[in-house]
């Protein structure tokens, strides 16, 4: 390549929405590499795999119900009602059922929890943040309810084999995240219903007079993050072994942090599976090097705010940028 | 819609509150037949006591609201500037300076929100969503995750009291006299209102509406610090999960069962007040009747949703 | 009679759109002034300058004989000069005196509204217009359109204003109405002050006005005084001009069957009006053609027939059967396809590449299961774009980033996409420029040529006249028509939008 060419591709480059992510990620790694022996090694990169592997599942959801205009902060909620829905199951059947019936239990629950969140968004037209926020303390309230406040054990082991354990030294639940990110971004980019999506967040009314039941396809875009939100409940009950009626609070705030980091917008048009994913590994990177400076868990919400805040910010001014 | 000539202030208030007060009656009913507890003096005391500080957030939220936005912040905003006047009653500061750092926090944290809020033309619900981490995260920092305890005698004398009743609730009935009269007598309240209606509009006449936007969070910020200090004199302590269940919630829900609208434009003190009444029924009803606190959350959640879906078929009438 | 504004020698382009050349305007104290034009010759253009919502290119304003520069709405407020447009910028839940003195409330100290005083002044204003009987605690949402108007006027007044710009003011009105408002306009003329009159309504404008400026295109064309020799035909002769009509390509086609039917269908209007007794009908290959003045119904007729607003009454029938088309998706089933008359608010996802906006209406075709078949949709999307000389390049750019022109092409290029046996077009050379309105006549003549009915919404004769075969018109008497192509010319078919019958001339 010429020098043209290396000056036009790095223009190219910066101008993308990618460049913020991956310029972070970059530094952040030289400096937490610098100022801890520990980052480097494998087992460090393989416990943060496993960390975001679930975000990373529930983000993809988000992502593609944040370009459709929608929102969805019940995901943390839905996590902990799925899981224990599905350990009610594996200790409520004498022999301790099998795992295909607990997985297609967990999708229903999925399927249900996100259809309700669709319908009420979608046909009566009740705005979905502040909708979803109404569930979220509803699926709460019933994981609460159904577990009576304690975390549940017997999860049975085949189901748990299915979705954490390793495949040579790489965590399984990170594999099953990436294809649901691999699967996310072509549904995204290359089907219809990703299309559609697309055209729902950035003029609804187009859609309309198409002649596309939007109602229909925004219930749908729920539905999806609801299903994808209770694999991330199935995936943590399993690495768990434990289902917790408290498990996933602020999941929701992480997945919302890592979608807007990645580049797609909140007002919806424009989404990324692909950015997605690099603020989850950003944010992984970020919790790393807190927990190596020592921050406790709790603590780190503070920073996942931050991060929001900036990344909207930012995000506002590159619109501001680019309408002439 | 409402009413049209101006009829008498309390013909006006039944139109247009009926529905609530209706089923405020219909709850009371409710909880009285289903449970022996629920019905007595002593009871409707502590309900009164209890509704202080949803009330006082919900006046906030009221300004916010009026004039189209959200704050999801409040709860955190709560519990972060208890701790910090908590930190500095423990460590000698004097009683009234520590509350004046708390109210400055809080005024600080609602004048951060309208200015990003207004500044880069976001949307107030993920900003305030972004802040209820941050500062939610604050807390559990400078409270190293515990409760600190021991609050000094004047404060609690002053915001709790003694008497069975307690000080709480005149207090926030002060606050809530005040905003009405703030919103239905004075230009700033107009102009929150109008901003709420058309911000087109409104900014047309020539009206800072950058200002009236930074203002109303600033009001809300300040209501949280207040709600805090009730909450603390009453538990004699500053917890950094305060306000994280439900309260927040409470603050938004109140106001629309109450009226008032997400759209904005409309300032509906009284009926924040029936809505904080009806939320502070349902919750000691259920506990009257042995309900778990789980079964509460699903109600509150439950109401919010119903309130919200009855928001929006509202606006299309 | 002292001049109040002189706007003189302005110039404003948009992008290579000629919007104003050379105007100018002079306007007195105590006058009601008319400014008449075609849609497009440059009113509103005009207007928006001297409120300051736009900065001419060129060209010098006068107020009460000093030089001026209005950049924003905030100067032309301290100069007086208002706008109280169409839509009325009033706040709906807030009460008629709060409205008036939105922005201008009398305070106490501290910001405490004197709601008495307020009250008993806004009255006094609104007596002072003739209209004591406004009741100033009502709700403004609640009051009738004519009253809100009068509250509009009575906040400029409020607001020190001297020239009051009134467009469209009686389009939702009825006659007694308007007659209100004249009182109400005469009253503050009489008192020194201006009002620029804005309208389509030529025997409105005639009654009311002492003055009138006619643009056309752009230009001015005559400066007259009212008087009892100027009529209606004089005023239409101006606006219209002795111009040629542009040549709009035709081909006439074999009509068809009957692809679409209208009986007796009956709908309101955004403002409220209900219009009866709709009937029409399309054959395949046919180009029907309906026109009517601003605000008369055209594109609400188009919205009923493809299921986004509600009919009051009659019914619809596609290829001779009943179909009750109450949504979009049913009428898209049923055979319809529509091109807003927004292009851009409703017509175009604007952040996404002109190629996606133009399959949106045709993914089925496009995909195989839900996958979509990318170098397909490349291919085809190209094909299509070279038939409408659509430059390829364009094809991936985001939509928001194509001139007016190039984004109509894409929304008729997602017809064509289609499957529609009926394409209603509203407004479909609204804003965009000659060439490109050439263009989009033979797109129209081409879509007829494949046998599909096509119906047009439109405000612009030439273009209805040029391309329709058949023409129907919305006036204020009803729906009126059919006409055969050759039938009118440009001057008969004026008339009858303004409602006078073709026999009986002015």
């Amino acid at each position: 390549m010429n020098k043209s060419e290396i000056k036009r591709k790095s223009i190219e480059f910066f101008n993308s929405v990618y460049s913020g992510p991956i310029i972070a990620i970059c530094i952040l790694a030289v400096l937490l590499s610098v100022f801890s022996p520990q980052f480097l090694k494998v087992t460090n990169f393989i416990n943060i795999s496993n960390q975001i592997a679930i975000n990373i599942i529930i983000a993809v959801g988000m992502t593609i119900l944040i370009t459709s205009g929608g929102i969805d902060l019940s995901v943390g909620a839905n996590v902990a009602l799925t899981g224990v829905i599905i350990a009610l199951y594996f200790r409520g059947v004498p022999d301790g059922g099998s795992p295909l019936v607990g997985i297609m239990i967990g999708i229903g629950a999925g399927v249900i929890l996100g259809a309700i969140n669709g319908i009420i968004v979608a046909y009566l037209k009740a705005p979905p943040f502040i909708t979803t926020l109404g569930t979220m303390g509803v699926f709460r309230g019933f994981a609460l309810v159904f577990s009576g406040g304690r975390p549940l054990m017997g999860i049975n082991p085949e189901f748990v084999g299915v979705f954490s354990g390793f495949i040579g030294r790489v965590p399984l639940q990170f594999i099953i995240a990436l294809m649901i990110a691999l699967l996310g971004a072509f549904v995204l980019d290359r089907t219809s219903i990703g299309r559609i999506a697309q055209c729902m967040g950035g003029n609804e009314k187009t859609l309309r007079v198409s002649g596309i039941p939007v109602e229909l396809y925004k219930v749908m875009m729920y539905v999806l993050t609801g299903v994808l939100a209770a694999v991330g409940g199935m995936v943590l009950t399993s690495m768990m072994e434990v289902a917790e009626p408290i498990a996933g609070q602020f999941y929701e705030l992480d997945a919302v942090a890592v979608v807007v980091m990645g580049g797609t917008q909140l007002q919806g048009g424009k989404g990324t599976v692909f950015g997605t994913v690099l603020g989850a590994v950003l944010l992984g990177i970020v919790r790393n090097g807190l927990n190596m400076v020592g921050v406790p868990a709790n603590y780190q919400q503070l920073f996942v705010g931050l991060i929001i805040m900036i990344a909207v910010v930012s995000g506002s001014r590159r619109k501001y940028a680019t309408q002439i | 819609m409402l009413g049209t000539i101006r009829k008498s202030l309390a013909g006006r208030t039944l139109d247009r509150y009926r529905g609530v007060i209706i089923s405020l009656i219909v709850i009371n009913l409710f909880f009285t037949f289903a449970s022996e507890y629920y019905f007595s003096v002593y009871n409707m005391m502590n309900i009164l006591d209890h509704s202080a500080i949803s009330l006082i957030l919900s006046i906030g939220m009221v300004f916010v609201l009026a004039s189209g936005g959200i704050d999801l912040s409040v709860g955190s905003t709560l519990a972060f500037t208890g701790i910090i006047a908590a930190l500095l009653f423990v460590h000698g500061v004097p009683t009234l300076v520590a509350m004046i750092i708390a109210i400055l926090v809080g005024i600080g944290i609602g004048l951060i929100n309208g200015l990003v809020i207004s500044h880069y033309k976001l949307q107030p619900f993920i900003v305030t969503l972004a802040m209820l981490s941050i500062v939610r995260g604050l807390a559990l920092v400078f409270s190293g995750g515990n409760p600190i305890i021991g609050m000094p005698a004047g404060f609690l004398a002053f915001f709790a009291g003694d008497s069975l009743i307690g000080n709480g609730i005149f207090i926030a009935l002060g606050m809530t006299l005040a905003a009405a009269f703030v919103l239905e007598k004075t230009r700033f309240g107009t102009y929150v209102k109008a901003l709420g209606g058309s911000e087109e509009a409104t900014f047309l006449v020539g009206v800072k509406t950058s200002t009236i936007k930074i203002s109303v969070y600033i009001i809300s910020g300040f209501c949280a610090v207040m709600a805090s200090f009730l909450f603390m004199a009453g538990m004699d302590a500053a917890e950094p999960i305060a306000g994280l269940t439900t309260e927040w919630m409470e603050a938004i829900a109140a106001p629309i069962i109450g009226g008032n609208s997400l759209d904005g434009g409309k300032a509906y003190v009284l009926g924040a007040v029936l809505g904080v009444l009806i939320l502070s029924c349902i919750k000691s009803g259920l506990n009257m009747m042995g309900v778990g606190q789980h079964y509460q959350q699903i109600a509150i959640g439950s109401v919010i949703v119903a309130a919200v879906i009855l928001d929006s078929l509202r606006r299309k009438i | 009679m002292s001049t109040l504004v002189e706007m003189r020698s302005l110039k404003k382009n948009f992008g290579g759109i000629k919007a104003l050349q050379d105007v100018n305007l002079e306007i007195a104290a105590g006058e009601i002034h008319g400014l008449l034009g075609e849609n497009g010759a440059g009113k509103s253009t005009l207007m928006r300058i001297l409120c300051g919502l736009e900065i001419p290119d060129e060209g010098m304003i006068r107020v009460e004989g000093s030089e001026v520069a209005i950049h924003k709405p905030a100067d032309a407020q301290a100069l007086g000069i208002g706008m109280i447009p169409q839509e009325l910028i009033l706040i709906d839940g807030m009460s008629v005196t709060e409205n008036i003195f939105l922005g201008y409330e009398k305070c106490s100290r501290f910001g405490v509204l004197d709601q008495k005083q307020m009250r008993t002044r806004a009255h006094e204003l609104l007596d002072s217009l003739g209209s004591g009987d406004i009741d100033p605690d009502m709700f403004i949402g609640l009051l009738p359109k004519a009253d809100q108007q009068i509250v509009a006027i009575a906040r400029r007044i409020l607001q020190g204003g001297k020239v009051f710009i009134m467009d469209e003011p009686t389009s939702a009105l009825t006659e007694k109405e308007t007659e209100k408002l004249f009182k109400v306009i005469r009253t503050i003329c009489g008192e020194g002050n201006a009002v620029v009159f804005i309208s389509h309504r030529l025997e409105e404008v005639l009654e009311i006005c002492s003055r009138f400026t006619i643009l056309r295109d752009g230009k001015n064309v005559a400066s007259i005084p009212n008087g009892p020799e100027v009529t209606k035909r004089d005023l239409i002769a101006h606006m219209i001009g002795n111009d040629i009509e542009e040549e709009f390509p035709h081909t006439a086609a074999e009509p068809g069957d009957k692809v679409l039917e209208v009986a007796n269908l009956s709908f309101t209007t955004s403002q409220g009006r209900e219009v009866k007794d709709v009937n029409f009908h399309v054959r395949a290959g046919e180009v029907v053609g309906i026109t009517g003045l601003v605000g008369v119904g055209k594109t609400e007729l188009s919205q009923t027939l493809m299921g986004l607003r509600r009919s009051t009454g009659g019914s619809i029938y596609i290829r001779g059967k009943e179909k009750k088309i109450h949504s979009p998706v049913k009428a898209v089933r049923n055979g319809l396809g529509y091109v807003t008359e927004d292009r851009r608010g409703e017509g175009l996802v604007l952040g996404l590449r002109s190629l996606y906006n133009m399959t949106l209406g045709s993914l089925a075709r496009i995909v195989r299961g839900i996958v979509i078949k990318l170098r397909y949709e490349r291919k085809i999307g190209l094909d299509y774009a070279s038939r409408l000389n659509m430059k390829p390049e364009y094809v991936n750019l985001e939509a928001r980033k194509l001139s007016g022109g190039n984004q109509q092409k894409v929304v008729v290029i997602r017809q064509m996409m289609g499957d529609a046996d009926v394409i209603l077009f509203d407004e479909p050379t609204k804003g965009i420029d000659v060439g490109a309105k050439a263009e989009i006549a033979r797109l129209i003549s081409s879509l007829s040529g494949e046998q599909k009915g096509i119906c047009i919404f439109s405000s612009e004769p030439r273009e209805i006249l040029g391309v329709s075969d058949r023409i129907y018109v919305l006036n204020n008497q009803g729906f009126v028509g059919p006409y055969e192509r050759g039938d009118l010319d440009y001057k008969q078919l004026m008339a009858i939008e303004f409602g006078e019958s073709r026999t009986t001339g002015v």
